[in-house]
């Protein structure tokens, strides 16, 4: 089940009222059932296996935890009777202790992570049959481990309930995808008591019907012609090749973005605040700026939990700086694409955004004289360039995804030179009355959607998050709903229930 | 204050403007396939029947009602869809005693070799449907009718359905966007062109003769329900030479008329008054308008002797008068196709449309 689904769409009706009728105390246990409910539907051993990750998660910090207390009690109880030295040594080894227990935790959860993945890496080339889909597991596991390595750091206090800690980790609304919330931000949110806010339950409906407008109406459609233009890679290269990564794009900030505004919305309308994952990012102007706009709170994760204390490791304390950084990056982009699943594409793609962003890096101090001598980049033209030649390289480098296929995708980069077709792209439209699959009406629809989609934040400036800020007339979501029924991607012969981010 | 009024405008404008759309969207059926009008056009007779017949393209193009009141005084109406299944038949019944409670109910059993709904059954539950008021028992039958990517709420909500024919909304969905005009005459659908019949497929052995759970379950729903209304039951079975009515069907449906004392009419054995050269317009599967009125007429001296409930009606001068002017209709519809057959060979759908609008 998900959020397209009509039966959810429904029960969260039911929910909505339940939440703001029953006795406020009952508000969080109300949602952690409808929660769990919500794992069960996907299937019991899916909820197996989150229900034993959080409690061996609840575990390791508890123990932890205790340990902490256990530490400042010696400590404070000793103070006079221990040298700075002996406390030091008290302390250091205490800590080895609780980075013991974090570990294990940690290799606990992505073991089970890895071993889902794997298994699902081996399912899709049919060397063992086909298994669960473990919905969201990947976005839990973070969440979960999130708060064991702040727990760790003293960044957060246990959390003494364990039903609790369950909630903030399969929170229903971001579980399927996102965004991965930490603990102290979403924390006081999700479990403290809430009276009804209409203001804030009223942003969250409109941040719901945003959301369904990109994936319904641009991301759904758009899929429709990716997949016949993915169905035949070998007729497809130059520059069909060039238009299907631009469609691409399209479709999964479409789909991405839309489904986030969906979970962001469902949370508000709780009275609850989750973090923002999107912030316009086709208007980035560099690499860097694409990454604090796109899937932020993974890219936030990645930074502060694996970056950040790799930078800093021991091992790489002896090394010079940039190399320290660089290696940081390689491994923090490894990573990262290891997270989306145990494939070569997602590795190349994970691989070709940390070179791109070490070439980056690299090349900053020459950025900076060149900036500083032209004034011409300071001019909207050039700002104008800069996000084009971003946008163009990141087009490249998440058409890796397209086709999971790694030498497929460098035959097509390379066919922009070798073959690019430019004749036969554009009689294709000429010759044909349905183009990839579409009608020349559905590719007016959903570029006329693309342009809404557009124009909404971009005229807004004080946008923050992928949703309009300032508040349009009530008319004007009148209006979008009623194109979400009419022209939405939905019904028979459409089995759109699905979102690219919900297989990681 | 302010803030709230535009909230409640924009709602009222999103509920006129959702209905609207439906409208407009939604199939009018008043070209090919314009069987899909036939379930709404029920609503639109404001006189009671005796007779109400129900059933597929079995009963709506076979039986002429014009004939049974004009030579035997028995005002009917038929509530036939093209493959209407006998659970789709069972919601047709409900919805009729919703509105009237006649004093018999021809029923034709055909559909009792359907044991469940077919995979590509959708068009056929949508033609059905479509023009059905809504209502429980109209819901319980879309529930049982519906094919695994069906959704329920799209009969409740057309719009879920139909969304997707803006690319194809035509002069016709703006001419009858408020009113549909009628492609029937009280149910019956008049053809009056012939196809031959032609090759007809050996009938097939079968290792298994029994109907279908769902299709007996339906049957048994319909007889309690008559019951429960006091309303005659009276089974049918139409003269179609495809598809083939088994022997062991036959002996199958007579027993269960006889086990609870129903009339049964099969009317396949009237070979000496059918005659599938002359009287069928689709090459057997149906009786064209001589056809309809062949079997008409020998139907309804049976129907009379019978069906004890059913009387001559003639006389009442409302029902004079109102079927006087079906007639009229009637005969304009005959002369118009047969001005095509003349012209043209055979009648197309256009005239259909023709017929609608006059």
């Amino acid at each position: 089940m998900t959020f397209i689904s009509p039966w959810f769409l429904g029960g969260l009706c039911v929910l909505f009222v339940l939440y703001y009728t029953l006795p406020k105390r009952a508000q969080w246990p109300l949602l952690l059932l409808a929660s769990l409910g919500f794992y069960a539907l996907a299937g019991w051993a899916v909820l197996a296996a989150m229900l034993v990750t959080v409690a061996v998660s609840y575990g390791v910090a508890m123990h932890m935890g205790k340990l902490k207390i256990a530490q400042k009690a010696h400590v404070a109880q000793h103070r006079d009777a221990m040298t700075r030295d002996e406390r030091k040594a008290y302390n250091a080894a205490q800590k080895r202790q609780q980075r013991t227990w974090l570990i294990a935790g940690l290799l606990f959860n992505f073991s089970l992570l890895a071993g889902v993945k794997i298994a699902e890496a081996l399912a899709r080339v049919e060397i063992i049959p086909s298994m669960i889909f473990f919905v969201g597991i990947s976005y839990y596991m973070f969440r979960i481990s999130g708060y064991l390595i702040d727990v760790f750091w003293g960044k957060v206090e246990v959390q003494r309930n364990p039903l609790k800690l369950a909630l903030f980790t399969i929170f229903f609304p971001y579980a399927m995808i996102g965004p991965i919330s930490r603990y102290n931000n979403v924390a006081d949110s999700l479990l403290g008591e809430k009276r009804m806010d209409w203001d804030m339950f009223g942003r969250g409906l409109q941040r719901i019907i945003w959301g369904f407008f990109k994936v319904m109406i641009i991301g759904f459609r758009l899929l429709l012609a990716i997949n016949h233009l993915r169905a035949y890679p070998g007729e497809y290269s130059g520059m069909f090749a060039f238009f299907t990564m631009l469609v691409w794009g399209a479709y999964l900030y479409a789909d991405f973005s839309g489904a986030i505004d969906i979970s962001i919305g469902i949370a508000m309308c709780f009275g609850i605040r989750v973090e923002e994952n999107f912030v316009s990012p086709f208007r980035a102007r560099d690499i860097f700026d694409y990454w604090r706009r796109w899937h932020i709170t993974m890219g936030t994760w990645f930074r502060d939990y694996v970056f950040y204390p790799m930078s800093v490791a021991k091992p790489l304390q002896k090394l010079p700086t940039r190399l320290k950084i660089h290696i940081a990056t390689l491994v923090t982009w490894f990573t990262t694409g290891i997270w989306h699943g145990v494939a070569w594409n997602f590795i190349v793609w994970g691989l070709a955004n940390g070179v791109v962003i070490m070439i980056s890096q690299e090349l900053k101090p020459l950025y900076a004289k060149f900036n500083a001598k032209f004034s011409f980049t300071k001019s909207k033209a050039y700002t104008c360039f800069a996000v084009l030649r971003t946008f163009l390289l990141l087009t490249l480098i998440r058409s890796f995804d397209i086709y999971f296929d790694v030498p497929l995708t460098f035959r097509h980069f390379a066919s922009f030179i070798t073959n690019p077709q430019f004749g036969a792209f554009f009689r294709y439209f000429g010759e044909n009355d349905v183009w990839f699959d579409l009608a020349p009406l559905e590719w007016l629809v959903a570029g006329l959607a693309v342009v809404v989609l557009i124009a909404v934040p971009w005229f807004r400036r004080e946008a923050r998050g992928d949703a309009p800020a300032k508040r349009p007339p009530a008319i004007f979501w009148a209006l979008l709903v009623l194109a979400i029924f009419i022209f939405g991607t939905y019904g028979l012969g459409f089995d759109m229930q699905y979102f690219f981010y919900m297989q990681f | 204050m302010k803030r709230i009024l535009s909230i409640i405008l924009a709602f009222v404008f999103f509920c006129t403007a959702f209905w609207a759309m439906q409208r407009l969207l939604m199939p009018k059926y008043m070209t090919n396939p314009f069987e899909g009008a036939l379930t709404a056009e029920y609503y639109q007779s404001n006189f009671a029947h005796d007779l109400i017949i129900i059933g597929s393209c079995e009963v709506y193009s076979n039986i002429s009602p014009v004939v049974l009141w004009e030579e035997y005084g028995v005002p009917a109406f038929i509530r036939g869809n093209p493959q209407q299944l006998l659970w789709h038949s069972r919601a047709m019944l409900e919805d009729t005693l919703r509105h009237e409670t006649p004093r018999a109910v021809l029923l034709s059993i055909q559909a009792l070799m359907y044991p469940s709904p077919p995979h590509d059954g959708e068009p056929y539950n949508r033609m059905v449907f479509d023009g059905m008021r809504l209502s429980l028992p109209m819901l319980r039958s879309v529930r049982e009718s519906m094919t695994p990517e069906e959704s329920m709420l799209s009969y409740v909500f057309p719009l879920l359905r139909f969304h997707s024919r803006w690319q194809e909304i035509s002069r016709e969905d703006f001419t009858f966007f408020l009113r549909r005009a009628p492609v029937s005459i009280n149910g019956f659908v008049m053809r009056a062109d012939v196809l031959p019949v032609g090759w007809i497929p050996p009938p097939a052995m079968l290792s298994d003769y029994s109907f279908g759970q769902q299709a007996i379950d339906a049957l048994y729903d319909i007889l309690a329900i008559t019951q429960e209304h006091g309303v005659e039951l009276i089974l049918f079975k139409a003269p179609s030479l495809m598809p083939h009515w088994h022997d062991e069907w036959d002996a199958w449906v007579v027993d269960f008329a006889a086990r609870h004392n129903l009339p049964y009419f099969n009317a396949i054995t009237m070979t000496d008054t059918i005659d599938h050269q002359y009287h069928t317009f689709n090459g057997g599967l149906n009786l064209n308008l001589a056809g309809a009125e062949r079997l008409t007429r020998y139907l309804a001296p049976w129907l009379m002797d019978n069906a004890p409930s059913l009387s001559d009606r003639r006389g009442d001068p409302a029902l004079d008068a109102h079927w006087q002017q079906l007639a009229t209709q009637y005969r304009a519809w005959q002369a118009a196709q047969e001005a095509e057959i003349a012209e043209t060979g055979r009648v197309y759908y256009s005239i259909l449309l023709r017929n609608a609008l006059s």
